[in-house]
């Protein structure tokens, strides 16, 4: 006598077969829109995660890596969500900012030394208070960033580091990378990296080359 | 109202023999000036070798060769009525000082709890013998009978004014803590008992000794009401802990760290208030102790986050010398404000724990590393962001045109490559008040790698002196 073949339902009943969480994904994670059409296009979530380690990868100050942020943290602190800036590259122009519609209320600037750093982000992603945590980690490596990430995801915050292009070949933990590059039209977005979806092939335009 | 009055008549020998290790041996307080001390208080065992107080320290030492010697230390006595005030504290909310051997409560409100009086009386009792003071007590309707008649008949018991006169009447003059020249003058004229100074015309006895008489019989027999500065706790909390070995490493205070935070906890919250500044002393063998100052934001009394504060500024210590003990002082205690939470908040919490964050932060990497970015109404852009350790409220936007986002702290020499002018120029001139005058031709430029910089030209200057001042970023 012949076994019947086992369904996949009865299979997945007896819990033998593992499934990807891929389902869930989409479902339990909220998002911040980006405030770019062309990057929430291109991103699963379709925006910024609200939770979890974002990695922007910038090779100089001034190729608009920060203007990539600000749409959000004018979001989040119009929410009167705390934003944390931990050892910034220069001190933020209070008034460009303002003008960007970061309510400087909630907008604290952390000065920490290179090793002091790391700690400093990890407690802030931790405590879940904030509403976004920014950090500038020229020397980490991916251990750190490895315990920023789950830092991040058990204290439900968004945290955004920037490091150096150098590191675009090297793994990271973050589920989000990106790279912010000059081309001759004007600064472009490349997703390296989204948990969820092949990153997309194409790059995305950030700035043009003449000022809008 | 009911007043219990505690009287210690031997208040600073009492002081002295609590802590000393051989209560036993015969010991003599003593005072006076060098040349001529004399016996102050002396314990069991030398009086019953013949001293007593009064005695020349000679005559002392010709009686009983062997005995110890304390000077006596008026502070002391204070601080130790003090301390006991303290205790009193927790049975009632009206505490007074009486003199400078008495304590007196009010015991009514408290009969209650602790009640009936001889229970009460029972615990009082207990209390001071465990803290190694001989006392005695006595429960009258007015603070000073109550204190007369604990001087004179320990254990005595009035509680209405009816009884009180006939009460204190076979008291006598000597115990009723009058003042003392008076107490001779009534001993000339046969007075020597409190009735027979209650039975003389009070108009006459004024006229005699004066209304400082007058009003303390008044005072005894409750037809002037005693208004007495009542105790009140102190305003600060000291605690201290020595250990009997060395500490070289952190890790090792951490534990009597956390009880002596306890402790200030507690006490923060028994008088509903909070700690704003806090002193942490590390106490070494020699040499001066290596004080830690603890400020925080606003005044918190949770003992996790105190704790969390000590350790994070401990953490950074670097240990000159093993300690050998530990002292918190707080003396900054405002009132607490705890944090107002909407009742349909999704996210609980959210504030506090960003102050407790907040107060980490700091106490790790320093009171100044927290700042917040405020714009001031200057031209120059040098002077027009600045920072402060907190903002209170959402400051007014300049309008201001172009701005970056960066500044750089100094004007740094223009070297990199220039592809395009992107916008300029725009005329800043100001700062001719205060002599840092700036003329200045600000530009937007691109470089050849794709960043776009803020930079100056000083007016009137034709060639080479660009500088650059700040990053679109």
């Amino acid at each position: 006598m012949k076994t019947p073949s086992p369904t996949l339902a009865a299979l997945l009943q007896k819990q033998q077969v593992w499934r990807g969480p891929a389902a869930t994904f989409e479902n339990s994670l909220a998002h911040c829109a980006t405030g770019f059409h062309a990057l929430d296009a291109a991103l699963p979530l379709h925006g910024w995660p609200a939770a979890g380690l974002v990695e922007i990868l910038s090779a100089a100050a001034g190729l608009g890596e920060l203007s990539l942020v600000l749409p959000v943290l004018a979001t989040l602190s119009a929410q009167q969500k705390p934003i944390l800036i931990i050892a910034p590259p220069y001190r933020p122009y209070a008034p460009a900012w303002q003008r960007a519609g970061v309510r400087l209320a909630y907008l604290h600037v952390l000065e920490a030394a290179d090793h002091e750093a790391p700690w400093a982000m990890e407690q802030a992603l931790r405590a879940g208070c904030c509403g976004a945590v920014l950090a500038w980690l020229a020397q980490a490596d991916d251990k750190p960033l490895r315990r920023l990430q789950v830092a991040a995801d058990s204290g439900q915050t968004l945290g955004f580091v920037f490091r150096p292009p150098q590191v675009a070949r090297n793994p990271s933990p973050a589920p989000l990378r990106v790279s912010v590059e000059s081309t001759p039209t004007g600064t472009t977005l490349r997703v390296l990296k989204c948990r969820g979806r092949n990153p997309p092939l194409n790059s995305i335009p950030l700035r043009s080359a003449l000022l809008h | 109202m009911l007043w219990a009055a505690i009287v210690l008549p031997h208040l600073a020998l009492d002081g002295v023999l609590r802590r000393h290790a051989t209560p036993a041996r015969p010991l003599a307080l003593v005072t006076g000036p060098a040349q001529r001390r004399t016996l102050l208080a002396v314990n069991a065992a030398a009086q019953a070798a013949g001293l007593r107080p009064g005695l020349g320290l000679n005559a002392a030492h010709a009686l009983l060769p062997q005995f110890e010697i304390c000077a006596h230390d008026a502070a002391q006595t204070t601080r130790l009525l003090q301390l006991l005030a303290a205790w009193a504290y927790r049975y009632s909310s009206l505490v007074a000082l009486d003199g400078e051997d008495a304590v007196v409560l009010e015991i009514e409100a408290s009969l209650g709890l602790f009640g009936p009086w001889p229970r009460f009386q029972q615990l009082l009792r207990a209390d001071l013998k465990a803290l190694g003071f001989q006392h005695r007590i006595a429960l009258a309707p007015t603070p000073f009978a109550a204190c007369v008649l604990a001087t004179a008949r320990d254990g005595a018991v009035v509680t209405d004014f009816a009884r009180l006169q006939e009460t204190l009447g076979p008291v006598p003059l000597h115990a009723a803590r009058l003042p003392p020249p008076q107490i001779s003058t009534f001993a000339s004229m046969g007075i020597r008992h409190l009735r027979q100074l209650f039975s003389l015309p009070r108009a006459s006895l004024a006229r005699r000794f004066g209304n400082e008489l007058l009003s303390s019989l008044e005072y005894l027999l409750g037809e002037r009401a005693d208004l007495r500065a009542c105790y009140r706790p102190p305003d600060t909390f000291e605690a201290h802990l020595e250990f009997n070995y060395e500490i070289a490493h952190h890790p090792a205070l951490l534990f009597p760290l956390k009880r002596m935070v306890g402790d200030l906890a507690t006490y923060l919250s028994r008088r509903d208030g909070g700690v704003q500044r806090f002193e942490l002393r590390l106490l070494h063998a020699e040499g001066l102790p290596t004080a830690l100052t603890l400020g925080l934001l606003s005044p918190s009394r949770d003992p996790n986050h105190l704790f969390e504060l000590c350790r994070g500024r401990l953490e950074r210590v670097v240990l000159p010398a093993p300690i050998r003990g530990l002292q918190l002082l707080a003396r900054d205690l405002p009132p607490f404000i705890p944090a107002t939470r909407d009742l349909f908040a999704t996210r609980t919490g959210e504030s506090s724990s960003w102050t407790n964050l907040r107060e980490r932060l700091r106490a790790r990497l320093g009171d100044g590393a927290l700042l917040q970015l405020q714009p001031h109404a200057d031209p120059r852009p040098e002077y027009s962001s600045r920072t402060v350790p907190q903002l209170t409220a959402e400051p007014a936007a300049l309008g201001l045109p172009t701005r970056p986002t960066w500044l750089l702290p100094q004007p740094i020499p223009w070297r990199a490559q220039t592809s395009q002018i992107l916008l300029g120029p725009e005329r800043i001139e100001a700062g001719w008040w205060d002599g840092g005058d700036v003329r200045r031709d600000y530009y937007v430029l691109e470089t050849s790698r794709g960043q776009r910089a803020w930079v100056f030209r000083a007016v009137g200057v034709q060639e080479g002196s660009w500088m650059l001042h700040g990053w679109f970023a």
